[in-house]
């Protein structure tokens, strides 16, 4: 059955982005169904794990409960928009040196939960680190090294990359 | 979960208990049921609507009457209805006896058993057992105005 | 996914009563989307038409009127609101409060206004706002009307709005001189409702408490304000026979409720616990 779609127009990892969608979906499909980014995960679609975590004009978000008409004019990034001419971002070799994940499925969201809090607050304590990750699940390290590779990180980015 | 509810009618007991035999009686008392349809005379199909705010469920499904007995006044049957949009299941067997408190004045007994499975099952069974209580308050409404 | 949606954006918050007069029981409001949203993936409620309410100019703002009061539009989330430098210094229950509201990544976009028309019991922001006794402008096809958040709560998931209503802004009264206040929540895991939350407000003097307010969300199918145990603080010192009869009142207020988080008896036994608590926490700021 042909459905109705809208033409919308947002940034995507820095690029200008041109797509049909339906009013229905949510910017999660719009990323994993029609942009193929698929680092964004679907874990619970109740708006509670956040595997699907993004950043939205700078600002953490579950991407599973924004609609993707809501996404229109802004900008998005994911986790594929991090590493630039293949050069991981600090965050994400962090993640790699601290062992700070195991079977990554809640990885991408987390980093960019972090870098959310970073832009905002580049020297945060452990405490608000932890509070920063309230929207992301991991069920398989126990956090500790999430937390490690965050401090980590910060500290290698207030040099001045972000 | 376990519902109990009476009902005092002043009416005598035999009057009680012919209106309840009565399928279609009961039917036109029970706010959110919107059909009820006669399969044999032990069996019923019927879909039953339940609303939470905004959250509306519409169950389709099948009551069996178990037990009826003239003899003691006593009654049972099992109901089994689904929502598959809302992908939930209720379950419920109910019993139901009544007895003469006093000429001319019955008193009805119904206990239902209540199971909700799937996804509304989440609320805490108390939201249920207040439908339920507000439900059979207006049952009760209803059978009052059409037996005294 | 529900099968078809349309996405209207009306101009302003009579347009939006409006739409929800037109298309009825198949319209729902929709601004941060943060429970709507996840209710429409799950099928739980089924509209053909989202009224947009995000882009109305006005409904955003966060600002003071003449009267010190701080006026907060249907469209202020929880975020800018935490945030904001006025709210910090002016209403620090409220600041303290939102940052105890689900996660970031649900403050960034939900909006105080929608948490407060979802009318669930475990959401930390009503306890807070009956003991700041705000009110709520509501707007209709025939106009405005004002109603205090005491009357706002009716049932879960039922406010006292009409089908054709929109909640459009909260406005919180100045905080009295001198009073301190404090919300503690209790829950399992970081991101879960409340199932006891306090709120306290309390005005000392010379050791006594000269005026005590207490709510609580959470406990209760609705949340409410501890009225009888705030007489029984009245002209009292904070000692421990005091506090204790006050937790106690307001535990015997409460209807609680077995969920999925708590057992009635838990919540029931919780409601003291807590009452303490935040009646400790604020004493202590009081003293400051």
């Amino acid at each position: 059955m042909r459905r109705k779609r809208v033409p919308i127009s947002l940034v995507v990892n820095g690029e200008e982005v041109f797509v049909d969608i339906e009013p229905r979906q949510t910017l999660l499909e719009l990323l994993r169904d029609e942009l193929d980014l698929t680092g964004a995960r679907r874990g619970c679609e109740e708006n509670f794990c956040g595997a699907c975590t993004v950043m939205l004009d700078g600002v953490a978000v579950h991407s599973c409960s924004v609609l993707a008409l809501q996404a229109q004019g802004r900008k998005v990034t994911t986790i594929e928009g991090l590493a630039t001419n293949g050069q991981l971002h600090p965050l994400q070799e962090a993640f790699v040196e601290h062992g700070a994940l195991q079977c990554g499925y809640c990885s991408p969201g987390i980093i960019l939960s972090a870098l959310a809090l970073l832009s905002e607050e580049p020297r945060p304590t452990e405490e608000k680190i932890r509070d920063s990750l309230v929207g992301n699940t991991c069920r398989c390290t126990g956090y500790v090294k999430i937390v490690q590779a965050i401090q980590s990180a910060a500290v290698k980015m207030e040099g001045g990359a972000l | 979960m376990l519902i109990q509810h009476k009902l005092a009618i002043q009416a005598p007991l035999e009057k009680v208990w012919s209106f309840f035999m009565d399928f279609k009686n009961l039917g036109s008392c029970i706010p959110g049921l919107n059909e009820l349809k006669e399969i044999d005379d032990r069996n019923y199909e019927g879909a039953f609507r339940i609303k939470v705010g905004p959250i509306s469920a519409n169950f389709q499904g099948r009551v069996t009457i178990v037990e009826m007995d003239q003899e003691t006044y006593r009654a049972a049957m099992s109901a089994s209805a689904k929502d598959a949009r809302a992908a939930s299941t209720l379950q419920a067997r109910m019993s139901m006896n009544m007895q003469e408190t006093a000429p001319g004045q019955t008193e009805v007994a119904i206990d239902t058993d209540l199971n909700v499975l799937g996804k509304l099952g989440q609320f805490g069974y108390w939201i249920f057992k207040k439908k339920a209580s507000d439900v059979l308050d207006e049952f009760t409404a209803c059978v009052r105005a059409k037996i005294e | 996914m529900i099968e078809e949606l349309e996405y209207l954006e009306p101009a302003s918050a009579e347009e939006a009563a409006a739409l929800l007069a037109e298309y009825g029981d198949e319209s729902k409001i929709i601004a941060g989307g943060q429970t709507l949203i996840p209710m429409l993936w799950q099928r739980l409620v089924t509209p053909r038409y989202l009224i947009s309410i995000k882009g109305i100019e006005g409904l955003g703002t966060i600002e003071k009127d003449r009267q010190g009061s701080l006026l907060i539009g249907a469209c202020a989330t929880h975020q800018s609101l935490e945030k904001s430098p006025a709210v910090r210094e002016g209403w620090p229950l409220l600041a303290e409060t939102l940052q105890k509201v689900a996660a970031p990544q649900i403050r960034n976009l939900g909006t105080l206004a929608g948490d407060l028309c979802h009318s669930d019991y475990g959401a930390d922001p009503p306890a807070s706002l009956l003991v700041l006794e705000a009110r709520c402008r509501i707007v209709g096809p025939d106009g405005d009307r004002w109603l205090p958040v005491d009357n706002f709560f009716l049932e879960l998931y039922g406010t006292a709005l009409a089908p054709d209503e929109v909640l459009a802004q909260i406005e919180v009264p100045a905080v009295p001189d001198g009073a301190a206040t404090a919300y503690v929540k209790y829950c399992l895991r970081a991101m879960d409702p409340a199932i006891v939350g306090v709120a306290v407000m309390l005005s000392m003097k010379d050791g006594r408490c000269q005026d005590a307010r207490i709510a609580l969300n959470g406990a209760s199918p609705v949340p409410y304000r501890a009225r009888l145990a705030e007489e029984a603080l009245k002209g009292w010192p904070l000692n421990e026979a005091h506090v204790d009869e006050a937790s106690r009142l307001a535990q015997e207020q409460a209807e609680p409720m077995s969920d999925s988080h708590a057992s009635a008896e838990y919540r029931s036994r919780m409601i003291s616990v807590f009452v303490k608590r935040a009646l400790r926490a604020a004493e202590e700021r009081a003293r400051i």
